[in-house]
């Protein structure tokens, strides 16, 4: 329970992709689950394990509504180049780029929480 | 050491979303386009079912396997509210391009590189005559006014629950803008841009003053013999008198893009005739219609069938406008060209200080205003415009200043016009609607179930008071024309059983329409001859003639090759054409070998003029090639004929081998005539290259750089039976992930149609995806 607990940020990060329809309150939100996680999840391969979640996430993503961006293939075809661009970049890229955001955020959480405890050291 | 890993750590992170969020104006960015709901992902694609919707308005919508939707209602409004759902869930994006356009609104989504566009619509200020115009409906045309409200409301129906289909909209991280009822009247003026927005009159201006006479009737006739006009009124030349004008020492072109207009002669055109009973086997008359456009992704016609009490219709529509431009209805059908009428006066201001022009005597100051231009991703940007009297001033080179004063700037009745036509019933009924035609000038060809054939050349001619051919005039005086010539030209039944228009002149007589001497006839020449010589015509031959790629300006290039001794190189490349029938065709040496020679004559044409003649207009292929035929005149000082026709054989030979070298023998016109479609977003990958088609600028179908057959279509009158065969340039949807982007290009290549489903009942029609009703 504990354990599942301390994964609710990684599952919670999934989600605003499903609804949210601006890119800039997107980011916002991904970055502030982020930040949150750092005072929730343990500490390690925080990077790594959301990029697989991510990973896992865009590919089922890609599978299922493939066909509605089936047009790319042409349009890679007609600019030469290889129609393997959709996948990385529905997939890959997205992957990547939700897991850059949450680790921003996980990254802005850490520099707070070192300040914090910088005074108490003192 | 952690905190330099944390700050590391940051920068990164940092540098990917600042590259992410970079957005390529007009271009959303990576990160939104790629992201599920943000992105391209969520646009869901069209499925074949049923939908339910509720509405004030009633339609039933049957969209076949095509995407034509078969619009079925109790009242015109219905089927206008359904025509205008239609439009917006296929074509929406070019509606909002298109008006957008006009509004001098289009750097609102493209951004930047739009300005130029902006500020050339701006200050003709269509905004807020379109707005004017629509209050004029409400007041004098309150059914009309009903009309468009109806189409308005079908449009942001569909916009208010399907604002994310369309994945241009996500690409460019936009939304689609609500829909009024006065943006259809703004698609006029964004027509008749197109077709009517011609200005050579620096160029023409300059024959008429630096050529003598003889040279002026010898290569730019104004009158010229044997003419096939549109009305049988053939061969009544008349002599003008001579045209005041104005010397102008240094041909000057405006710089600017949107300011420097298309030529009168680059084929910008289309094809229309008709055969009555007598002229076909089966005895019903055919009407048969294909106008030419810059071909683009979506085309700019739609196809829809509408059907209510009060108003039945089938063919071409214009998406932002609710009427059928060529189509038919249960009685009558109709096609268009383009008039290719001169719109455009251009005249020459004398101008002190850079803000007065001489007018009527006194000193008078530009009338300036100022115009601001949003820009997406940008400051809004204020442009300043100048006018005179007579319109828009144009600064030339050294300090020239000119005012342009185009025509169809002005508010026109034209939608209306067509609306009414479309109701009609009769050849009365299509003349009487088509009075209030204004611009773009049209050519309306007619036939209906009782036999009758017909055209009128319907649109507002400038009454150009005194002698007008064209020239520069002067901008010390006033407004050559203030009103509209009160004609409507147009003739019915003629007694050789057909009649047919190709953008050429509707009479000749001493009203001027534009200077088509400057043009070749070869196209109208093909059709005329073809109609006038077979008498067994079916809808077969009729689908050939449109895929008709001969051209007639061979024959003539022929007979100037025979009145000389051909040197031994160019023995073979002239061999090769020897037996040929002047077939266009893709798959021909001997039409890439023809179109190298055509070319090259008009290039040579070109530089006569310049170097000999001493005038920057080329003399259209026509007369040079019966200059260079002329053993009796030659220009002084200019080489000789023989000289000169070496020169376009050494040429070609040169071309041909530098391209093919010895091979060039198996080569053929196929990547010469090469077309590329692009798509209306201008976005790089989202056009089609249409390879294996054949015809030229002389051809009946038509191939040239600016203009393609936007679509082709027949119908067969009959009374209780009409047939229709149709085919577009593209597809029905201007959605890039729809079916229906381009799924009807494969069959317009080959010159293959689709049958039109013409039923008054739904069951009757088949082949339906989807069921659209509201209750």
């Amino acid at each position: 329970m504990k354990n599942a607990i301390k994964l609710w940020p990684y599952a919670i990060c999934l989600l605003p992709q499903f609804f949210i329809t601006d890119y800039l309150w997107y980011m916002i939100i991904i970055i502030a689950i982020g930040f949150l996680a750092k005072f929730v999840v343990r500490p390690k391969n925080v990077f790594v394990t959301l990029f697989v979640l991510e990973l896992v996430t865009c590919a089922i993503l890609f599978l299922v509504f493939n066909d509605r961006v089936f047009y790319l293939n042409g349009i890679f075809e007609n600019l030469k180049l290889p129609a393997l661009l959709s996948p990385v970049a529905f997939i890959l890229f997205n992957a990547i780029n939700m897991t850059v955001l949450f680790f921003t955020g996980y990254t802005l959480g850490k520099v707070v929480s070192i300040r914090k405890t910088i005074p108490a050291e003192e | 050491m952690k905190k330099v890993k944390i700050v590391i750590v940051l920068i990164l992170c940092a540098g990917w979303i600042y590259i992410t969020n970079v957005k390529y104006q007009p271009i959303d960015s990576l990160g939104a386009l790629t992201t599920y709901k943000t992105g391209l992902l969520s646009v869901p694609l069209l499925k074949s079912e049923i939908q339910e919707f509720s509405s004030n308005y009633k339609p039933t919508i049957y969209v076949d396997d095509v995407g034509i939707p078969h619009i079925y209602g109790d009242q015109k409004n219905d089927v206008a509210f359904g025509l205008g759902y239609m439009h917006a869930q296929d074509r929406y994006f070019q509606m909002e391009l298109v008006t957008r356009t006009v509004q001098g609104r289009i750097s609102e989504i493209f951004g930047q590189q739009s300005v130029g566009t902006d500020s050339f619509w701006k200050p003709y200020e269509f905004e807020a005559k379109s707005a004017e115009l629509l209050e004029d409906y409400k007041v004098n045309a309150p059914e009309f006014y009903d009309y468009l409200l109806a189409y308005s409301e079908g449009v942001n129906t569909y916009l208010s629950s399907n604002k994310g289909t369309d994945p241009l909209y996500k690409i460019f991280g936009e939304a689609p803008r609500e829909w009024k009822p006065e943006y259809s009247l703004l698609v006029t003026w964004y027509m008749s841009w197109s077709l009517t927005y011609f200005d050579e009159h620096i160029t023409l201006n300059e024959v008429l003053t630096k050529l003598p006479e003889k040279e002026q009737e010898y290569f730019y006739p104004l009158q010229p013999k044997g003419l096939k006009t549109i009305l049988p009124s053939t061969d009544h030349s008349i002599q003008l008198e001579q045209p005041k004008l104005i010397e102008e020492a240094i041909v000057q072109k405006p710089k600017e893009k949107m300011e420097d207009p298309f030529g009168f002669h680059e084929n910008i055109g289309s094809n229309n005739w008709v055969v009555n009973a007598t002229k076909t086997k089966d005895g019903k008359s055919i009407l048969a219609n294909d106008p030419h456009l810059y071909l683009a992704l979506p085309e700019a016609f739609y196809e829809a069938h509408i059907v209510s009490d009060n108003l039945t219709a089938y063919g071409f529509s214009i998406p932002g406008v609710p009427v059928i431009v060529s189509g038919h209805n249960d009685v009558i059908s109709w096609g268009i060209t383009n008039g290719e009428w001169d719109l455009v006066d251009r005249y020459k201001l004398e101008v002190k200080d850079e803000n007065l022009y001489l007018y009527e005597g006194e000193w008078v100051p530009f009338d300036e205003k100022k115009y601001t231009i949003n820009v997406k991703g940008s400051d809004a940007i204020t442009i300043k415009n100048n006018s005179t009297a007579h319109g828009k001033v144009i600064k030339g080179e050294n300090n020239t200043y000119y005012a342009q004063h185009w025509y169809a700037a002005n508010k026109s009745y034209s939608v209306k016009a067509i609306y009414e036509m479309m109701h009609g019933q009769n050849w009365n009924d299509f003349t009487d609607a088509l009075k209030e035609y204004a611009y773009p000038p049209q050519n309306f060809i007619y036939n209906d179930i009782n036999d009758n054939i017909g055209i009128v050349c319907a649109g507002k001619l400038p009454n150009r008071e005194g002698i007008h051919v064209g020239q520069l005039l002067d901008g010390t005086k006033g407004v050559v024309a203030s009103t509209a010539l009160d004609t409507l030209w147009h003739t019915k039944n003629p007694s050789n059983n057909f009649l047919f228009s190709a953008n050429q002149q509707p009479v000749q007589n001493n009203t001027y329409f534009g200077y088509h001497g400057l043009k070749d006839d070869y196209r109208v020449n093909r059709i005329n001859s073809l109609l006038e010589t077979k008498n067994d015509w079916g809808i077969e031959e009729i689908k050939s003639m449109q895929s008709d790629e001969v051209d007639l300006s061979f024959f003539e290039f022929k007979e100037l090759l025979s009145l000389y001794e051909i040197p031994e190189e160019y023995q073979e490349l002239v061999q090769r054409l020897e037996n040929w029938d002047g077939d266009m065709k893709s798959s021909k040496n001997e039409a890439l070998v023809y179109e190298l020679l055509r070319r090259t004559v008009q290039d040579k044409a070109s530089n006569f003029a310049q170097e000999h003649l001493k005038v920057s207009h080329a003399p259209s292929f026509k007369y040079f090639v019966k200059y260079l035929k002329d053993k009796e005149y030659t220009v002084a000082g200019s080489p000789s004929k023989k000289e000169i026709l070496y020169e376009i054989l050494s040429t070609v030979d040169e071309t041909l081998k530098q391209y093919h070298g010895d091979a060039w023998k198996d080569e053929t016109y196929k990547n010469l005539a090469l077309i590329n479609i692009r798509s209306i977003s201008f976005l790089p990958g989202l056009g089609e290259k249409i390879e294996n088609v054949g015809g030229n600028s002389n051809t009946i179908n038509l191939n040239t750089k600016y203009s393609r057959p936007v679509f082709r279509s027949i119908y067969q009158m009959d009374k209780g039976s009409i047939k229709g065969y149709t085919i577009l340039a593209g597809g029905q949807s201007g959605k890039i992930n729809s079916k229906n982007y381009t799924n009807q290009l494969g069959l317009w290549k080959d010159g293959k149609y689709k049958e039109s489903q013409y039923k008054s009942h739904p069951n009757e029609l088949k082949n339906i995806d989807n069921i659209i009703k509201f209750n």
